[in-house]
């Protein structure tokens, strides 16, 4: 019951945050280039396109949703209303999960607001998005935000005020985004050969960025472009249980993040 | 254990012994009625069981009438055709002779048809030697010999023993058995292959010195070679299907072949696999074929003269190799999504013009739908995974992208279009694009106004 209202709260108080408009202007606009971008030379399958796309979606969204959420988990420290709430038989748990729920609902009903602009845009326009690639992009968009909502509860836990949290969610970013493959190459040249590969894979399943970006080109059909290598990976992916291993693995980062995010606002609690 | 299987060999050359007993007798009487039947007579083969060897040295119509098959005697091939103007139909041929000399069934003459056949082979499929102007149509070529790895499965497979019953592939250790070609041609001209599906065979189509021969609507998959030329002149192969091979096509020493509207794909299992290979080729034209998600897509080597138009290489890890090739004509083709879209080595002298690279943006200034900055190859990648395969996993990874971007500094690759195309020339879906509209437009509306609803519900003062 906690959660649902916590929830009720989070969503009223995001939609009343200027930065909210401000980022689904963004984003809106952004869907926008992609749709000009895509509808210049669009071919069914797995293309340079759209590989383009989704990085463009992964250089943005990911920073959306960590400085939206984490700010929104600080300020509640900041303006002092978690000490107020604090007064009600209220857990960690459930206020974290609410504020959880209450942010997905903000951050997909944005990404959901720009992708039907841009739909709608391209269709007056007369070229646009095909329906099948306006709903991959938005499922990769939303699996994008509810897995980096998880890290951004994490970063706001973690973090005493917006600016540390800004901090902290930008490095995060990245590192888990743009400088991934610099580090990953630098510090697998120290290890045997033969280990490359398992960490790498093992990397892999830790980043989220990564293994969604993988999931979905291989669900698009071009598996083929990850080399010899991960063919028992892509042919597994492309399986029925593929989808379920996806989901599952998506369920599980989810709920270790929050699990973290909860352990450490417990014990800020207890030592402040 | 191996009482066992000496005790089951043994029941199973009894069975054989009587099972050839009996087809033995009626297969006597056939070749009897092909002997004595007059040139231009119609033989037909009623359905049941007989025995090879079965030669036709004359021009007659062989045709079976219901099931027919013809097992191998054990010495020579099922089935000689050495006459002119012979016509075999329907009929299914089983050789499970291990390592044979000569073919299941073997073609000396000219102007025959061979059509509807099955043939089960341990060796080669057909063999057409010296012999031109055939047509051979909707053949199924089968091979009996397992892999290394398969071969365990195989020995408990029933159906599998009854075929070896003669070879004994499984109780002779010392013999390994060897795949033959599907279809075999030697000094054999103006030959037409039309229809026929090959699998599990060492070539599915080999010619050598064999001129003029036209190959249409084959598959071949889970073969050594798809189509393999060697010295051969005006080649025609169109609409082929190549799949799951160790390279689709391979020309050699050959002359003004045209490859036209084929597909290659999944030519990828092997290290050295390719969708299309050309060595030592000359004259030749390969347009409009699709090569998808092979190792290399293409990859010539020594070659010269030869057009290269209209085709569409999609996924491979290297679209387009060239190697010590000058003279040829790369244009319109499509290179989508390959990891490294094309390279050359020693191969500056070709024209490579008006390709649709999807990985360049370009800028057209003079509107004439080409770009004014040519395309130039960033060998970074290539560089990255060659000396570490596992990192193909970065392949268009956000981060790599930015990394990329530092290092295109003083790239000398030698793949460089100077006018490639903006847009693939390829028409696209149009109709099907339309009847999606009313989807996209409802799909859309109701996503807006959605989210809009969620908006003011969360802004709305109670």
């Amino acid at each position: 019951m906690h959660i649902m209202n916590i929830a009720k709260r989070e969503i009223q108080i995001g939609f009343r945050n200027p930065w909210a408009y401000s980022f689904t202007a963004l984003f809106s606009l952004f869907t926008l280039a992609l749709l000009i971008i895509q509808s210049q030379s669009y071919m069914e399958g797995y293309t340079y396109t759209t590989g383009t796309i989704l990085n463009l979606i992964l250089y943005l969204l990911p920073l959306m949703t960590m400085l939206l959420a984490s700010f929104s988990v600080t300020a509640e420290k900041e303006e002092g209303s978690w000490e107020l709430l604090s007064t009600y038989a209220l857990t960690a748990t459930s206020f974290l999960w609410g504020k959880y729920a209450g942010l997905a609902v903000v951050l997909v009903s944005i990404v959901c607001f720009s992708y039907g602009f841009a739909g709608l845009f391209g269709m007056l326009l007369g070229k646009g998005f095909t329906l099948s690639a306006l709903l991959f992009f938005l499922l990769f968009s939303i699996c994008i935000v509810l897995l980096f909502l998880g890290i951004a509860m994490v970063v706001g836990s973690l973090s005493r005020n917006r600016w540390q949290a800004l901090t902290l969610g930008v490095s995060i970013w990245f590192f888990l985004i743009l400088a991934w493959p610099t580090l990953l190459i630098s510090v697998l040249s120290f290890l045997p050969y033969t280990w490359i590969k398992p960490v790498l894979q093992v990397a892999t399943c830790l980043n989220p960025a990564e293994f969604v970006r993988m999931f979905s080109v291989v669900r698009l059909g071009g598996g083929a472009i990850f080399g010899p290598e991960y063919y028992k990976w892509v042919n597994w992916m492309e399986s029925p249980f593929g989808i379920a291993g996806f989901a599952a693995l998506c369920l599980m980062w989810i709920c270790v993040t929050m699990l973290t995010a909860i352990a450490v606002w417990e014990r800020r609690r207890y030592r402040d | 254990m191996a009482r066992m299987l000496l005790a089951a060999g043994i029941a199973g050359l009894t069975v054989g012994a009587v099972f050839f007993d009996r087809v033995s007798a009626a297969s006597v009487s056939l070749q009897e009625r092909i002997d004595q039947a007059q040139p231009g007579a119609v033989v037909t083969v009623p359905a049941g069981k007989y025995r090879g060897p079965i030669r036709i040295t004359k021009p007659i119509v062989l045709q079976a009438e219901g099931a027919v098959e013809i097992a191998s005697d054990g010495s020579s091939p099922v089935l000689s055709i050495l006459s002119d103007h012979a016509v075999v139909r329907g009929m299914k041929i089983v050789d499970n002779r291990i390592n044979p000399a000569d073919a299941s069934v073997v073609m000396r003459g000219n102007h025959n048809i061979v059509e509807d056949l099955v043939i089960e082979t341990m060796g080669t499929g057909v063999q057409l030697r010296d012999a031109s102007n055939n047509t051979l149509r909707g053949i199924r070529v089968i091979g009996l010999v397992t892999d290394p790895g398969k071969e365990q499965e195989g020995l408990h497979n029933h159906g599998q023993h009854a075929h070896q019953l003669s070879g004994a592939a499984g109780t002779n250790p010392d013999v390994t058995a060897k795949k033959g070609n599907g279809f075999d041609l030697n000094h054999s001209h103006h030959n037409r292959i039309v229809s026929n599906r090959i699998s599990n065979m060492f070539d599915g189509i080999y010619a050598e010195n064999s001129n003029f021969n036209h190959m249409e609507q084959n598959f071949v998959e889970n073969s050594r070679y798809g189509y393999h030329f060697m010295g051969t002149s005006a080649t025609k192969l169109l609409g082929n299907t190549g799949s799951a091979n160790v390279t689709g096509t391979m020309l050699m020493e050959s002359d003004g072949a045209v490859v036209q509207h084929n597909r290659f794909v999944k030519q990828r299992e092997n290290p050295n696999a390719q969708g299309i290979l050309l060595f030592d080729v000359t004259g030749s034209r390969i347009e409009g074929n699709r090569i998808e998600g092979n190792r290399v897509g293409l990859y010539m080597e020594r070659s010269k003269g030869n057009r290269l138009e209209g085709n569409e290489f999609t996924l491979n890890f290297v679209g387009m190799q060239l190697k010590q090739a000058s003279g040829n004509v790369v244009t319109a083709n499509h290179f989508v999504s390959n990891v490294i879209q094309a390279q050359a080595q020693d191969s500056t002298a070709n024209t490579l013009e008006g390709n649709y690279w999807d990985d360049m943006q370009g800028i057209d200034l003079d509107a004439d739908g080409r770009s004014n900055i040519p395309y130039e190859l960033n060998p970074f990648f290539l560089a990255l995974t060659e000396a570490v395969p596992p990192y193909q996993i970065f392949f268009q990874a956000p981060g790599l992208v930015f990394l990329e971007g530092l290092f295109t500094a003083g790239t000398d690759a030698s793949i460089r279009d100077g006018a490639p195309l903006l847009a693939p020339v390829m028409a696209q879906e149009d109709e099907q694009r339309a009847g999606q509209q009313t989807a996209m437009g409802v799909l859309s509306v109701l996503l807006m106004s959605g989210s809009c609803l969620i908006m003011y519900g969360g802004v709305r003062r109670k």
